[in-house]
């Protein structure tokens, strides 16, 4: 039982005002300025100091807010992200960040920003190095920091530096939104705190959820006790599996929301409590007894197909409930013709989404059974369809409505246990609930990137014309299935298409064991797939003799063709990508530097023990969504009211990635009026039409399209209006800056506005300026033989790393990627640059430092100390270039680049360690033990003494 | 889950250990352990915290007879930046100053450091270079009762240490190294910040006419405590910095660490740090020369 505290008073000054309070003893700084206060701006990212999101200024020190005793501030000045805006004046810290595009999901920004505040009120004219010693502190997964140092650069310059803005008033007049470096237009909210995320959101008589999982890999459930749970003050609903019907979901139709007979993985689901507080719901949950009967644990897809093995799911006696097979061509005649072959083995490992807002949901019924679920789904259509079946409600009786979302990246895309949990739970307290995540519990109960084996053989002539690959793929499932599994489908079209090779052989094996299990993660399958090609690729160019650059741009496709899995590649800018990527990094310099171990003295007589090296890897992925749904569309409405404003409901949803800004920059340009004049309303299954998900790089190129689409009909009608009211044809006529302008001479005639309300207060007619389009792809759902033009177009690059290897202690210290990407077009410069400097910064952790650790089905790290982050001193200079190769299909010919850039960065990184030192890695990630031992194992090969 | 019942804020030392004789009290200083551990609940809560900082005597850097003296509620941060510290034992303030990231060093304590009592704690192994004295206080029958012991003797195994109940580390000292010691530390992560030190490793030495007159060495994260290397210092001691006594010094710290194997490196991986580590810092000993 939960003793009743005494509350302590507390007078303390907040943001300048003296205020009184009284808080538990134990209560956090955090805790009181977000539930005393309502100061929400103050985030919580982990709880334990390792993530900076609760950043204040406590009495002038930067202090992470959840290592604070409220009662340690008693008369102490506290100083919080509201307080910094002034009479509604964006402070010029958070004016910075807007303009520099440091924005992306938002939530780590305030912290940022109050880091940024001490850092300047410390030194008000910093370096770079200073800049990232003080942001050191503050983790961000969307941006890659190198926006937010950019925004702080600008202030250390005296604030003068002007931002390369392309508002509509600071543009030249006529000027194209597209390509434009435009604010995100939701980052001025986001930067003072306004924003509300899921736990910032409380409805009346909330309550509060907490889920019991079973922390055991494999056990028989014998008996659920939950009589001490429910018997105790302010519980107000507790369930187990008897409680609800256990509708199968999932893409493998093996997982329930909660687990009646036996558990398959640590983070199974057993029960769950809502009460009036988390405190009494934690600690009912800790009152829940059950009683297991432990089952021996499968630890390996390994170990699952050894003879005897346990059988996890009875469904699925040889443990492997997908298999996949792919093939083009003849893999035997292909080895025939290689004059060289190679073959590895590449182990990738999980890495976790550590989107800074953890997962959380809301549901709430109305008196006529209605449900409104305040969800972070990416799919919020797909979502509510599925949701129906598990939850026993019709479809059209659930909303979704999406609060700001602190982070996506793929991990949104499946319906997780612990969402319909709380609509049982919400139903069977007959009140809203609130359940989120803590951030141990995030690590824990959240997916991951799908774990892989991959073994490659791959072969090439002598004048480096690829012949042929033959791919094993083991995937451990872990003891459930989420989107994991079918991360094949996305890995094979890069077996079968980055790079011409005329015969492929791919098979896959996806194995239940009793770890934790995988999701969708930016990439899709790609990354791993990615890494163990383009290693292949350095190690068959190693093998000819050639220079890697040579050998990918001898065997790059040219636009118009099809690859021999029926992705027709519309455009194709590959060798353009090559090219431009190694000119930039200086390949032919560096890459002819003998030898390629670049030993200098570095004290006295000893050699150094550093070497450099150069590496580079390409990538091939949907530039425009992937059909793997009946339909892969989005719908749009458009509205203008009577002034000119613009209201744009598109089903498309923002992730953080930049998607509304895009949508707006789209619509505004073909309206002819100011961006300022966009709301885009993008979170709502009531009001928005359908779309299939933020998912497969598709919102730019489809949302888009849809957008673009609904616009033109908007722009026809004002144009055949303007030309009946002012007898022009409507060829002669332009909209431009909020007028009618005479197309030849750019002579405004009317402004839009007046347009507009001519026809809805007009004598003869009366009518509304509404227009709506439904955007299908011309993209085809592949057959069984996964053949088939699965996107609409397709999107490349290429990164080369130049990397910096310590020999006597494995650190690998990347100096500096160059990155050319074929993005179509860019529609906003600066979102675009974000997206691509963020994924550099995932793919860096996912090559250097990511790793969630099972053993025995245990997670082993579970929180930020020990799952690690890149931080700001871990980024390298990064130089950026974007090959616009104008696809015939996209809005303004762009493609979609949303999970491109982290698909490379591990295969560029281990081949430019290759290039350092002559070690080829092939597990990730390269931590300094893993690659010292390769190290010193090939020093013993070569009879070299080792270091040490 | 037990709850806290009362924070005290106790104003001067006296207070202070009369109030943590009592049975239930812990001493709370940056809170940048104990919160998360509670919050986790890797630790339960206290039924009442003592918190320090209010002592203005337990704050701040003085030099007193020569010697440097650390009140034990110092901040990281204060002492990454102090003035004397930087100048006299520069070793020290980068330690300090590479715990972490500054939201966790404007809070955490050097005291707080050490009587958290981690193998990886940063700032015991400059102090063990230095020859550190703590002072402890407590509770006596005519006021406070003093007491002192030589850093070495102050850990007793991970989390935890010599103090008794009721103890309050309030002062840590120590002579600055004359003109003409090299020292230097680091610590070895996977990443540049908010690391958790994987190995970590500090070296101090003086020679006269050519031969090693004064060596210290200390670990960090791998043994059971932060450990002073006799070993290695015997090696170096009566010798010349030669390629040699390097390479005797540097077998002699991997021998006498013990490090283990845990989620974050393999007992194996930490003494090659340990070594690459020492090596380098003393071939930049022999280069400085």
């Amino acid at each position: 039982m939960p003793e009743v505290i005494d509350k302590a008073k507390l007078a303390f000054t907040v943001n300048g005002e003296q205020v009184r309070t009284e808080v538990a003893p134990h209560a956090t700084l955090l805790e009181v300025l977000r539930d005393n206060f309502e100061l929400t701006g103050t985030k919580y990212g982990c709880g334990e100091g390792e993530c900076g999101a609760c950043s204040v200024l406590l009495d002038g020190k930067l202090v992470n807010s959840c290592l604070v005793l409220a009662l340690e501030c008693a008369g102490s000045q506290v100083l919080t992200i509201e307080g910094l805006r002034i009479n509604g004046q964006l402070h010029r810290i958070q004016q910075a960040f807007v303009e520099h595009g440091a924005i992306q999901c938002g939530f780590c920004t305030p912290g940022m920003i109050m880091a940024t505040y001490a850092l300047l009120q410390a030194n008000p004219a910093p370096t770079e190095a200073e800049i990232r010693r003080g942001l050191e502190g503050n983790l961000c997964r969307c941006t890659g920091y190198r926006k937010i140092i950019d925004a702080v650069l600008s202030l250390a310059h005296g604030g003068a530096r002007e931002p390369d803005l392309a508002n509509r008033e600071q543009r030249t007049p006529g000027q194209t939104l597209i390509g434009q470096r435009i604010p995100k237009l939701d980052a001025p909210d986001k930067a003072t705190g306004l924003t509300r995320y899921i736990e910032d959101i409380n409805l009346p008589r909330m309550l509060h959820g907490k889920i019991l999982f079973a922390n055991r890999p494999h056990a028989r459930i014998v008996n659920i006790d939950t009589s001490a749970a429910e018997a105790m003050p302010g519980v107000r609903a507790v369930i187990t599996a008897t409680d609800i019907e256990l509708v199968p979901f999932g893409y493998g139709q093996d997982n329930t929301a909660l687990k009646r007979d036996k558990v398959m993985c640590v983070r199974d689901e057993v029960a769950a409590v809502a009460a009036e507080t988390p405190e009494i719901a934690a600690e009912a949950v800790r009152c829940i007894r059950v009683t297991y009967e432990d089952l021996p644990v499968v630890t390996s897809p390994e170990e699952a197909l050894a003879d005897g093995a346990p059988v996890i799911h009875a469904k699925v006696p040889d443990n492997t409930p997908f298999h996949y097979d792919y093939s083009h061509g003849d893999v035997e005649q292909g080895i025939r013709e290689s004059d060289v072959i190679v073959e590895d083995t590449y182990r990738l490992q999980r890495q976790a989404h550590c989107c800074l807002g953890t997962s959380g949901i809301i549901a709430h019924f109305d008196a006529d059974g209605r449900l409104t679920l305040h969800s972070l789904t990416q799919v919020p259509f797909l979502y509510k369809h599925d949701l129906a079946r598990i939850i026993g409600l019709p479809p059209e009786k659930i909303r979704v409505i999406q609060p700001t979302i602190g982070g996506g990246f793929g991990s949104k895309l499946d319906i997780h246990p612990f969402e319909p949990i709380c609509v049982f739970l919400a139903r069977k307290a007959g009140r809203p609930v609130r359940l989120v995540f803590s951030r141990e519990e995030e690590f824990l109960a959240t997916p991951t990137r799908q774990p892989m084996i991959i073994h490659l053989r791959s072969g090439a002539k002598k004048d480096g014309t690829f012949t042929f690959r033959d791919v094993r793929m083991t995937l451990d499932n872990g003891g459930r299935t989420s989107w994991g599994a079918t991360t094949p489908w996305i890995s094979m079209r890069t077996f079968s298409s980055l790079y011409r090779v005329p015969h492929v052989r791919q098979h896959v094996d996806v194995i239940y064991t009793n770890n934790i299990y995988a999701c969708a993660f930016r990439g899709y399958g790609n990354p791993q797939a990615t890494f163990a090609l383009e290693s292949q690729v350095d190690q068959l160019a190693t093998e000819l003799g050639m220079d890697p650059l040579k050998l990918r741009l001898k065997n790059s496709q040219d636009p118009g063709e099809t690859t021999p899995q029926g992705m027709v590649l519309s455009t194709c800018g590959l060798k353009e990508c090559l090219e431009t990527a190694a000119h930039d990094a200086g390949w032919q310099e560096k890459r002819n530097r003998q030898p390629a171990v670049n030993r200098q003295p570095l004290i006295g007589n000893r050699q150094s023990a550093v070497a450099r090296g150069l590496g580079m890897a390409s990538l091939f992925h949907v530039g425009g969504g992937a059909k793997i749904y009946r339909s892969d569309g989005c719908g749009t409405i458009i509205k203008l009211d009577d002034f000119g404003g613009i209201t744009v409901l598109t089903g498309s949803s923002e992730i953080g990635q930049g998607s509304e800004t895009v949508i707006a920059q789209i619509v505004a340009q073909e309206l002819g009026l100011p961006l300022a004049n966009v709301r885009v309303i993008n979170n709502d299954t009531e009001l928005t039409p359908w779309d299939v998900g933020v998912h497969a790089s598709r919102t730019t190129f489809i949302a888009g399209n849809s957008a673009l689409r609904a616009a033109r009909e908007a722009r026809r009608k004002l144009l055949d209006t303007a030309a009946t009211r002012l007898k022009r044809d409507p060829e002669e006529l332009d909209l431009v800056d909020g007028n009618v302008v005479e197309r030849s001479s750019a002579k405004p005639l009317e402004s839009i506005g007046k347009i507009i309300r001519g026809l809805h207060f007009g004598r003869t007619k009366n009518e509304l300026i509404m227009t709506t389009s439904f955007y299908e792809p011309p993209s085809v759902t592949p057959n069984e033989q996964h053949m088939g033009n699965i996107s609409p177009c397709y999107a490349f690059g290429t990164h080369v790393a130049e990397v910096e290897v310590d020999l006597e202690t494995g650190v690998v210290k990347v100096l500096r990627i160059s990155a050319a990407h074929d993005v179509g077009r860019v529609i906003n410069r600066l979102g675009i640059e974000g997206q691509v400097e963020g994924g550099i910064a995932q793919g860096m952790g996912y090559c250097l430092t990511e790793d969630l650790k099972v053993a025995d089905g245990r997670v082993l790290n579970p929180s930020f100390t020990d799952y690690k982050l890149c931080t700001t001193t871990d980024m390298p200079e990064l130089s950026l270039s974007f090959v616009e190769t104008h696809d015939p299909a996209g809005p303004h010919g762009a493609k979609g680049v949303g999970e491109s850039p982290m698909i490379p960065v591990a295969a560029a990184i281990a081949n430019a360690v290759y290039n350092a030192t002559g070690v080829r890695m092939t597990e990730l990630p390269l931590t300094p033990e893993r690659v010292l031992a390769k190290l010193k194992a090939s020093r013993g090969a070569n009879g070299e003494p080792a270091n040490g | 889950m037990t709850a806290i019942t009362s924070y005290l804020a106790p104003q001067t030392l006296e207070e202070a250990t009369s109030l943590v004789a009592a049975e239930k009290t812990i001493l709370f200083a940056g809170g940048t352990d104990l919160l998360p551990r509670w919050t986790k609940g890797l630790t339960s809560r206290p039924e009442a915290v003592a918190d320090l900082k209010r002592i203005a005597a337990l704050k701040g850097v003085s030099r007193v007879n020569g010697e440097i003296r650390v009140g034990a509620c110092t901040s990281l941060s204060d002492i990454a930046t102090d003035a004397t510290i930087r100048a006299a034992v520069p070793v020290l303030a980068e330690a300090a100053g590479r715990v972490a990231c500054p939201q966790v060093r404007n809070r955490a304590t050097i005291g707080g450091n050490l009587c958290n009592a981690s193998p990886a704690a940063d700032t015991a192994v400059p102090l063990i270079l230095l020859d550190a004295v703590l002072e402890c206080a407590s509770s006596g029958p005519d006021g406070i009762a003093a007491r002192q012991m030589p850093i070495t003797d102050f850990f007793r195994g991970p989390g935890s240490t010599t103090l008794t109940h009721g103890e309050i580390l309030t002062h840590i000292r120590f002579e600055p190294p004359p003109d003409g010691t090299f020292a230097a530390w680091d610590k070895f992560g996977t990443r540049r910040a908010m690391e958790i030190s994987i190995a970590s490793v500090g070296v101090a030495l003086r020679l006269d006419a050519g031969k090693i007159v004064h060596a210290r060495v200390g670990y960090g994260s791998v043994a059971p405590t932060p450990l002073r290397g006799h070993k290695a210092e015997a090696v170096l001691l009566d010798d010349p910095l030669s390629p040699q006594v390097i390479d005797a010094c540097v077998a002699a710290a991997r021998d006498e660490i013990e490090p283990i194997t845990d989620v974050r490196a393999g007992a194996a991986f930490r003494r090659e740090m340990i070594g690459a580590l020492l090596r380098r810092m003393l071939e930049r000993a022999r280069s400085d020369r």
